[in-house]
């Protein structure tokens, strides 16, 4: 990232230049103190020219610019996205439906809420809306950058339909419901670009802090004038100016905004739309995940995981009449058998497939004067004639740890034999586990909702590791169990899709609704997963801390910074009235207006040193708060404590060879 | 000489860290202050309600650990700034000392230079401003350290309930720093910290330098203010530094070269120590308003933990960086450059 920093920044350079004026700066203090102090340094400079005068005047403004460059590149990157998203607004043509049913040809911005427009394959989707009549495969790539065509249809969770995107075959009616301005992309395009950009609860208390810390330093600075005069030791504004700047914490104060706003970036990177700041940094404080069990923490089919045999069967045989059984089984399920027996093999000739129906509720095959069949439990046992006690037991025992038990029986020359159980279960995607885990390390609950029994709920939940469960869960018992966590004071992150799901989003904390989800679905939510992928809450929930904990490290790096610019600055203001102060000079600087120079140049290019780890944040890796702050402190802590030591007097060697200095 | 009920003055004198006096030379008089035995139980009275307030934080909040954290804090601040001040008083620099052996100026041989140190230090570290040396001749560095403990906010352990809510408000600054680090909103025993609650934390931590170095620019800018000043130079700015940073925290104790007894002297001072003492309560009671109407979220591990060593250790840093790094400049050109020289 830093090898392609440049060109950016270069890019960057005409935006940055346009945010030094005072107007937009009045959002940041910290950096319009810091032009006031450019100002003034100039007009010093200009009445009273010397070296150290031109120094500190060229970066301080160098400090200021690098601050709204670090802003302007964290913008400039989603202004490519912002482009083509533009592409998709070209004004076109659309079919209106009038009340009678006939056609008309209006612009696409004349289409307002409640018009409905007809759409044909090879067409551009007007506007945003639901279909509802027929059904239609639609290109929505330029969205999503999914290149597979996904289905539309009529009713159900299915159907709402993004403008801009392309209908590739069919032909359906869509009823829009957004005005002129206010569609998807529109609020796609203003968040990308960041112009919608609302500073968060934390951004804004954190400037709160950052401008008093400026307020100190400008007490400190002013009063050092006539404390230092008592003294004789009279100070230059342009050093006070220099040791204030070098003062307040600049670093952070430049970055900030820059990292709200490559948070965002992060976001959009992985197709999450967030429809504020806010749910971002909600994210982070996030004290419950509701997962949906089917497709989220299990692949959502069942699967054979075991044959077990009744006594006197072997495994083999009951292997061969599953594999049999299922040979025209196209299921999941079916193919799951074949799969775990291994023996893939066509279907034998002059067989008859005997398809499941709901109401036999088996299927099977008649081969040879033998009928295979394998279904239900009570089926099979009706269709046998028949059950033995151990097939109950092995019944009960499948059942009982949540999985599904398949019966498979034979019947030769008119005599009916049990074979044995299919163990179906529920299989959890890999690494589940240890997510759960990280979760759990991170200080997060993980709730599975699911709407089987609490028997199958249990043993999922146990072998998926999450922490809890709600079983049969209705839609209502999802938006109860987010308002029970809230009235505890917990934070609630959720995903949906469903219509019904659409109260339940809307309550929580952060309510992430699936871009394949319908439109009330992705009007409660406050962020949507263009990817529809449920899992992403949990990307979601690190973003968001990444976004805190890069704000917090840069602050603490900041902060720590004046340790090390005391120690260049106060001997170098004083040193000529009270010579003895040079043993303050702990990094041996070689002269006092080179060791001012060397300060306010360290902290110039912290700055841009800096931009990089603004817009990546802060390495996250989940873990204990404990650690986390360990770990970080020691870093950005230390770090802070040490770096300006090192760079100014690094600096410093350099900077002694000007003349003048 | 005149007599009266000396002995229970001095018990609400210490007790309450109020710090006035019977006699004039407050502790140092024999009647207030006899013996070494006597000076410790003066000093054990004055750190016992500071240090108590905290144990009683971790009652009231049903967490004894965060008030355990709290007195930790109070304690190792407390405990370094009586290190100093005692290295300093017994090595005794400059010329006076090394010629009499000893930084006995101004002390009573009774206490001698431990005595007197531990008792600077305490009298400082809380708001009681009671004195049985004369300030003035401390050492440089012990002068500095005296001064310093006040600038901290005198929370190590501080007045009685004023450096408990000094040390709480500085944790909430600790936690609103250093908390984000671990990737939420910062929340200090489950109270989450706002803007609305960090510009009434910004405020409080604003007062006191405000008017502390604006107290100091004033007296060594007017003449009336010049002429208090005993000494010249880096001592003269110490006695006006230590004279506003004693009344804006409302300590008390004074470098008694210093002659505030005129109308300029007592009006900087009056002032100070009216703005010093009520607009911080008024913005801490304002926050504790508003953290009250909060409900109290429940801790996980995701959650900052504020009762561990690293959040004492943590805490201590932030007094000593974000509040003493404000009076480091005037420190320099006082006790700092008379320690040097």
């Amino acid at each position: 990232m830093t090898s392609s920093l440049f060109p950016q920044l270069v890019e960057a350079l005409p935006g940055a230049l346009r945010k030094l004026d005072p107007r937009e700066l009045l959002r940041t203090p910290v950096m319009l103190v810091v032009e006031i102090g450019a100002v003034a340094t100039t007009v010093m400079a200009a009445l009273d020219p010397s070296s150290l005068a031109v120094l500190v005047t060229i970066w301080l403004w160098l400090t200021v610019l690098f601050g709204t460059l670090a802003e302007s590149v964290a913008e400039g990157r989603g202004k490519a996205q912002a482009a083509s998203l533009r592409a998709l607004q070209q004004e076109s043509t659309a079919r209106r439906r009038r009340p009678d049913g006939s056609l008309e040809a209006v612009p696409s911005t004349a289409l307002r809420a409640g018009d409905l427009v007809v759409v044909e394959a090879g067409e551009r989707i007007p506007g945003d809306g639901d279909v509802v009549e027929g059904v239609a495969s639609v290109d929505e790539s330029a969205v999503t950058g999914e290149s597979a065509p996904v289905i539309r249809e009529s009713g159900g969770d299915r159907c709402a339909v993004t403008g801009g995107t392309v209908v590739l075959s069919d032909q359906i009616v869509v009823r829009i419901t957004s005005e002129p301005g206010h569609s998807f992309v529109d609020r796609m395009i203003a968040l990308v670009e960041g112009s919608e950009r609302q500073r968060t609860p934390n951004e804004l208390a954190l400037n709160v802090l950052l401008t008093s810390l400026t307020v100190v330093f400008v007490v400190v600075c002013a009063t050092l004038y006539p404390i230092a005069d008592y003294s004789d030791a009279h100070q230059s504004l342009i050093v006070l100016t220099a040791l204030l700047v070098c003062l307040i914490p600049t670093t952070i104060g430049a970055l900030l905004s820059a990292i709200g706003i490559a948070g965002m970036d992060r976001l959009v990177r992985r197709n999450v739309l967030a429809m504020s700041g806010r749910a971002v940094e909600a994210a982070g404080d996030v004290d419950v995940l509701l997962l949906d069990k089917t497709g989220t923490i299990t692949y959502g089919n069942r699967q054979a995981s075991e044959l077990l045999a009744l006594d006197g069967v072997s495994a083999d045989e009951l292997a061969e009449a599953a594999v049999l059984s299922s040979l025209a089984d196209e299921t999941p399920e079916g193919r799951s058998i074949v799969a775990l027996v291994g023996t893939e093999r066509p279907v034998p000739a002059g067989a008859q497939l005997i398809a499941f129906t709901a109401t036999t509720r088996m299927s099977g095959i008649d081969v040879d004067g033998r009928s295979i069949r394998k279904g239900a439990a009570s089926a099979v046992a009706a269709w046998s004639g028949g059950s033995l006690p151990q097939l109950d037991t092995l019944v009960e025992q499948v059942s009982s740890t949540g999985g599904t038990p398949l019966v498979v029986a034979e019947q030769r020359d008119g005599s009916t034999r049990l074979l044995g159980v299919i163990h179906l279960k529920d299989v959890v995607k890999e690494g589940m586990r240890e997510r759960f885990d990280e979760l759990r390390a991170m200080g997060i609950r993980t709730v599975m909702i699911t709407g089987d029994n609490a028997v199958t709920a249990r043993a999922i939940a146990a072998e998926a590791g999450v922490d809890d469960f709600l079983a049969e869960a209705t839609p209502e018992d999802k938006l109860a169990l987010i308002r029970k966590e809230q009235e505890g004071g917990r934070m609630v992150a959720m995903c949906g899709d469903g219509t019904n799901d659409a109260p339940a989003l809307a309550q929580a904390d952060v309510g992430v609704a699936m871009n394949t989800g319908t439109t009330a679905a992705k009007e409660a939510g406050n962020m949507v997963d263009l990817d529809s992928d449920p899992t992403k809450l949990i990307d979601i929930v690190e973003i968001g801390k990444q976004l805190l904990i890069t704000r917090g490290a840069l602050t603490t790096f900041s902060v720590a910074n004046d340790v090390a610019k005391y120690f260049a600055i106060l001997p170098a203001m004083f040193v000529v009235a009270f010579p003895q102060l040079d043993s303050l000079n702990v990094m041996r600087l070689s002269s006092p207006e080179s060791a001012i120079v060397s300060a306010v140049v360290f902290n110039a290019l912290i700055i841009i040193a800096l931009i990089p780890l603004a817009l990546r944040g802060v390495s996250y890796q989940p873990a204990s708060a404990t650690d986390l702050l360990r770990r970080n402190l020691l870093i950005y802590g230390l770090g802070g404590l040490v770096a300006p030591f090192v760079g100014i007097k690094l600096l410093d060697l350099v900077i002694s060879l000007i003349p003048g200095l | 000489m005149t007599g009266g009920p000396v002995a229970s003055q001095e018990a609400i004198k210490q007790i309450g860290t109020n710090g006035g006096g019977f006699y004039n030379v407050n502790s140092a008089h024999p009647f207030e202050n006899p013996t070494p035995f006597t000076n410790l139980f003066q000093i054990f009275l004055l750190l016992v309600i500071p240090f108590a307030m905290a144990w009683a934080f971790g009652l009231i909040v049903k967490d004894r650990r965060q008030g355990v954290a709290i007195l930790a804090v109070m304690a190792l601040l407390l405990g370094i700034s009586v290190a100093l001040l005692t290295v300093s008083e017994m090595a005794g620099p400059g010329t006076a000392p090394a010629a009499a052996g000893a930084a006995m100026e101004g002390k009573e041989v009774r206490f001698g230079e431990a005595g007197s140190a531990l008792f600077a230090a305490a009298t400082t570290g809380t708001s009681t401003g009671a004195v049985n040396a004369m300030h003035d001749s401390l050492t440089a560095p012990g002068g500095g350290v005296a001064m310093f403990n006040m600038m901290l906010g005198e929370i190590a352990p501080g007045g009685t309930g004023s450096g408990l809510y000094g040390m709480l408000m500085l944790a909430i600054v600790t936690v609103f720093l250093c908390g984000l680090m671990v990737g939420r909103t910062p929340e200090y025993l489950g109270k989450k910290i706002g803007q609305r609650e960090i510009i009434l934390v910004a405020l409080y931590v604003l007062t006191t330098p405000i008017l502390v170095l604006g107290g100091a620019a004033i007296a060594l800018t007017a003449s009336d203010g010049l002429a208090g000043l005993q000494e010249s130079g880096p001592h003269g700015l110490s006695e006006a530094v230590y004279a506003v940073t004693s009344a804006a925290n409302n300590n008390g104790s004074a470098f008694g070269g210093l002659t505030s007894g005129t109308p300029f002297w007592n009006t900087l001072l009056g002032v100070l120590m009216l703005a010093g003492r009520f607009l911080p309560m008024l913005f801490v009671l304002a926050l504790a308003g508003l953290f009250a109407r909060q409900r109290q979220l429940p801790p996980s591990a995701g959650t900052l933990p504020t009762h561990r060593p690293l959040f004492v250790a943590l805490l201590s840093g932030v007094a000593l960086v974000v509040v003493g790094l404000t009076y480091v400049p005037v420190l320099a050109l006082g006790p700092i450059v008379e320690s040097l020289s």
